[in-house]
Parts: C-alpha cells; structure tokens; sequence
C-alpha cells in the first residue's frame, strides 16, 4: 500500500462530489477491500461484491470519517462489517458453497485451479490470519498498518503472519516433496 | 532468508491480473456507489414502515390497559386521613377521644 499521505486531500474533494477525487479512492483501496472480503467470506467473486457494497457505504458516509488520512482503515472497517454480516446471513441460508467463475480456455482452468487451492488453504485459517496474510502478502501492507486496520497490535499482527504462512506452507507444499 | 519470512504468492487471488477487467472494475465500484441511491434514507424508511405497526399495536396495548379503569371507577378511592394524623404526630400530642372518633367517622362515610 503507497500514498497514504494523500488520502486526506482525496477524501476532502470526494466530500465535494469530486467523481474523480472518488475514483482515486476506489483505485487505491479497492484490492484491499476485495482481500479482506476474500478473507472473511472465503469467496473471490462475492468479495468484490461486497466491496462495491463497502464503497456505497463509504461514499453516502464521507462526512463521518473522522481521520480522513486513515480512509483505508476507515473503509476495512466497513467491509469488515458488512463481510461479517453476510457471512452470518448465509450460514443462517444455507451451507457455504464457493462459487467462482467457470473457466474457458486451458490457462484459464489451470489459474482457476490454482485460485481454488488458494481459497481451500486459506479457509483452513482462522479469519484474523487471512486477513492478516492476504494483506501483507497480497497487498503489501505493512504490519502498522495492518495494526490500524484490524485494530489489533503490531506483534499481533507479526505472530498472526507467521502462524499462516506456517500453515500454508504446509497445504500448499506439492505433494510428491519429502 | 527464513521460509517464513517469504510472502505466499497470491497472485492467483489478485483482482488486478486482468487489468482490462480491473479497469472495468474500478469505474464500475466507482459509479455505482457515487449514484447509488441513499442508504440513510431506505433505512429511515424500513423503521417508519416497521414502526407505524408497533405504535399501532402500542396503542391497542395502552387502550386495553386503561379500559377497566374508566369502566369500573378508581379501584381505591382517597382517604384523607394522613394529614391530621400525622399533624397530631409531629406535634407530639395526644388527641382527644372525640377527634380521633370524629376523623373515623369522616373515614367510614
């Protein structure tokens, strides 16, 4: 994650309906967004759903984020919420199913097979080492400001990074190595 | 450098691989939430609509509560024997027979 410093300013212009201010902001946040959703719902394609949904939710509010320098945190706290919602939503529906695109073309089948490896190993983690592992590693966050969007410390967030890469290492190992 | 110390790759997971698609995505998170319609509003709306029946069936209750009493009367009707009472009390006197029989009297009417 760069630029943070800049958050402030987009936001402000975003507050006058800067439509181009706004799409900055999408821009900036919106792979993390998706990785926390990919983290509380075990589900790529709803995660960007629920992105989108997590954004409407942060436009109509703008006027209410109180640290304007810190809107990426601001904004995986409402995804966060919203993720938990859902989540807790369909376990009253239905039994979770992972739902993903359907691949066309031999490239595609393989990435799609590596994506679905992916989910499966992750879904062996707790939330808290998802979201922690998807953001360091998929979105190069560093651990401050993992510590400011999960509200936990840094050593926290430190020991959660080891335990999952320790786990995944494991799932993801090929099997035929000793 | 330490196995734990190197990043799993997720890139499989990353939305941004496709950047026409990623592109696509971004004007269209964007777009939608600029003109999506007003969330405080619908929500106003779902507790007028919710809170119209309660304070309806709050007034049933309220109704059905007070109805015996203004049928029936007060069940217990005030009786004004306190206050010379409580006079005689605070003044340390002892009353004579007849305003004791006397207060009685106004009691039993």
């Amino acid at each position: 994650m760069t630029q943070q410093v800049d958050d402030s300013g987009l936001v402000a212009r975003a507050r006058q309906k800067d439509a181009a201010a706004f799409t900055a902001l999408v821009r900036r946040h919106l792979r993390a967004a998706i990785a926390v959703g990919i983290a509380v719902l075990k589900d790529a394609t709803e995660a960007e759903d629920l992105a989108q949904d997590a954004f409407t939710v942060a436009y109509q509010n703008l006027a209410q984020c109180r640290d304007p320098a810190h809107f990426g945190a601001w904004l995986l706290s409402i995804v966060r919420s919203r993720a938990l919602n859902r989540l807790a939503q369909k376990r009253i529906r239905a039994p979770h199913d992972m739902v993903l695109a359907e691949p066309t073309t031999a490239k595609e089948a393989e990435r799609f097979a590596l994506r679905e490896q992916l989910l499966q190993s992750l879904a062996q983690l707790t939330e808290v080492q998802r979201e922690v592992v998807l953001l360091h590693d998929l979105e190069a966050y560093s651990h401050a400001e993992i510590a400011a969007a999960l509200n936990m410390s840094e050593v926290s967030s430190r020991q959660h990074l080891f335990n999952a890469r320790k786990i995944l290492r494991q799932l993801l190992e090929p099997k035929g190595r000793p | 450098m330490n196995d734990d110390d190197t990043p799993i790759d997720f890139s499989a997971l990353n939305p941004a691989r496709d950047s026409q698609r990623w592109e696509q995505l971004i004007e269209r998170v964007a777009t939608c939430a600029m003109n999506a319609p007003p969330l405080v509003n619908l929500l106003w709306l779902a507790m007028a609509r919710t809170g119209r029946g309660l304070f309806a069936f709050s007034a049933v209750l309220a109704v059905c509560a007070w109805l015996p009493t203004w049928v029936q009367g007060p069940a217990v009707e005030s009786v004004p024997t306190e206050h010379p009472i409580a006079e005689w009390a605070r003044r340390g006197e002892i009353p004579p027979d007849a305003d004791v029989l006397g207060l009685l009297q106004e009691t039993w009417r």
